[in-house]
């Protein structure tokens, strides 16, 4: 096999949204141990539509080739019917080196498709290089203390990388890939069903997708005071997010932080409470739709990215919101 | 037995405790992605009708320590296999199999990754080797 195996892939399931920088980074990798071999990186999309990612930013990012595999029938993402589509193009077009991104569902992905085909899959690697008839692989062990390197014996080799190890190389515009495609054949029948998608709960979810988010600071008065916030984070189905210094004094746990220093966040609703608007604070949720804001202090700077500014004590304002609130939820409901 | 005093099995796998695990936390063996597992399988295991299992493969000294945690937590049963280390994730699914064929359980739950290898093998080679559906990245 190792004889005509040929191009480095990176396998892209489509309409999973993974972070371009990912996808950047495993390109990159992909182009460097292309010029090594003397072969080319291909972007290999997995999917019934097109790519998630412009031809263009794949091609800046280090892919000579795109290669479409498409099967109407492959729907949304499901992780078996994508394994089988991927090993059906790997044993089509025999690769040398398969890199999967280093995802959850890119590790998944991987390790479907490797047992598949029966191969081993190395997942969480750090560094790789290629010989005439092997693949070295070097991945953290023992919780990051050591490395260990192993070796592959035959291509295609099927590996993952840990994102954010090598870093993307600058994007070079200009650079053009070629479109290729591949029938994939219809995937066979799977013991999964997919149930779809469900809204995430608001109270969990990571700040970065919250489209609603309540936030206290130090003018928020403490313990008792987020007590109220999360009351009316949960009427309002919103999330509690915290400034800063409000998260020192223990108020909020540290992932609920906005700011520089913390999650930098774009819902369609920010209320700030008893938040100033360090310039920190004002550069983690710039981005807001529409900022409300509750200070007793009508000058407070985060008042200047307000649509609407409440001048008054936040326990006293949330108190009252919260309770109009409940009044019209049991109205609706009567 | 008849069918409404059926008993669930439900199985969960661990990974033995290493020393370097060890250092950092001197009275925990289990890796923290296996706790949350555990602790899944002994939330399951509250009712009445469900039975919850331990297993690891490895060496006694290991596997022991990290079975006998699962037991303080809550866990019915631990089951130790094998006699050394498997170093790979294809070889430790394999025993794992073979261990868990004969008791076939309803539900298997697996840590996303292990404290040993941490490469997320296990899971989907099990399944593999079992001819069951795997459902991954639950949170």
């Amino acid at each position: 096999m190792t004889a005509e195996a040929h191009g480095i892939w990176v396998v892209l399931p489509a309409g999973v949204g993974h972070p371009g920088r990912v996808i950047a980074e495993v390109l990159g990798e992909a182009k460097r141990l292309a010029d090594d071999t003397g072969t080319e990186a291909v972007a290999v999309s997995i999917g019934a539509g097109e790519p998630d990612e412009a031809p263009d930013d794949l091609a800046s990012w280090g892919a000579a080739r795109i290669l479409q595999c498409r099967a109407s029938e492959l729907g949304t993402f499901h992780p078996e019917r994508f394994a089988a589509a991927t090993a059906a193009a790997i044993r089509a077009r025999v690769p040398q080196v398969v890199l999967f991104p280093g995802t959850s569902i890119g590790v998944d992905l991987g390790l479907r498709t490797a047992l598949i085909m029966k191969r081993r899959f190395m997942s969480g690697c750090v560094d790789f290089a290629i010989s005439d008839d092997n693949m070295r692989v070097t991945r953290p062990a023992a919780g990051g203390a050591l490395q260990t390197t192993e070796l592959i014996a035959e291509a295609p080799y099927l590996v993952s990388l840990i994102p954010d190890t090598v870093g993307s190389a600058l994007p070079e515009a200009g650079r053009v890939a070629v479109l290729d495609e591949f029938d994939c054949p219809a995937p066979p029948a799977t013991s999964l069903r997919d149930g779809g998608f469900a809204p995430g709960d608001p109270k969990t979810i990571d700040l970065v997708h919250a489209e609603i988010i309540v936030a206290g600071g130090r003018g928020a008065g403490g313990a008792e005071g987020f007590a109220v916030i999360e009351e009316v984070a949960n009427l309002v189905g919103g999330s509690v997010g915290a400034s800063r210094p409000a998260v020192e004094a223990g108020w909020a746990p540290y992932e609920r932080q906005v700011g520089q220093t913390g999650r930098t966040v774009s819902p369609k609703l920010y209320m700030a409470c008893g938040i100033s608007g360090a310039t920190q604070h004002l550069a983690g949720m710039r981005e807001s739709t529409t900022v409300i804001t509750i200070n007793t202090d009508a000058a407070a700077p985060i008042n200047s990215v307000a649509k609407l500014a409440v001048v008054g004590d936040v326990q006293e304002v949330l108190a009252a919101l919260a309770r109009m609130l409940r009044e019209r939820r049991v109205a609706r409901a009567a | 037995m008849t069918d409404e005093h059926r008993v669930i099995e439900i199985v969960v796998c661990v990974s033995p405790s290493m020393e370097d695990e060890r250092r950092h936390a001197p009275w925990r063996f289990l890796y923290e992605l296996e706790l949350r597992a555990v602790e899944l399988a002994r939330l399951l295991g509250k009712r009445d009708d469900v039975h919850t299992t331990a297993v690891s493969v490895g060496p006694p000294g290991p596997t022991s320590q990290v079975l006998t945690e699962c037991l303080a937590r809550g866990i019915d049963q631990a089951v130790q296999v094998g006699d050394d280390w498997v170093e790979d994730g294809l070889g430790v699914a394999a025993c794992l199999a073979e261990a868990l064929r004969p008791v076939a359980p309803e539900l298997i739950i697996c840590a996303q990754r292990s404290g040993t290898g941490a490469h997320g093998v296990v899971p989907a080679a099990l399944a593999d080797r079992l001819g069951l559906p795997m459902v991954s990245n639950r949170a």
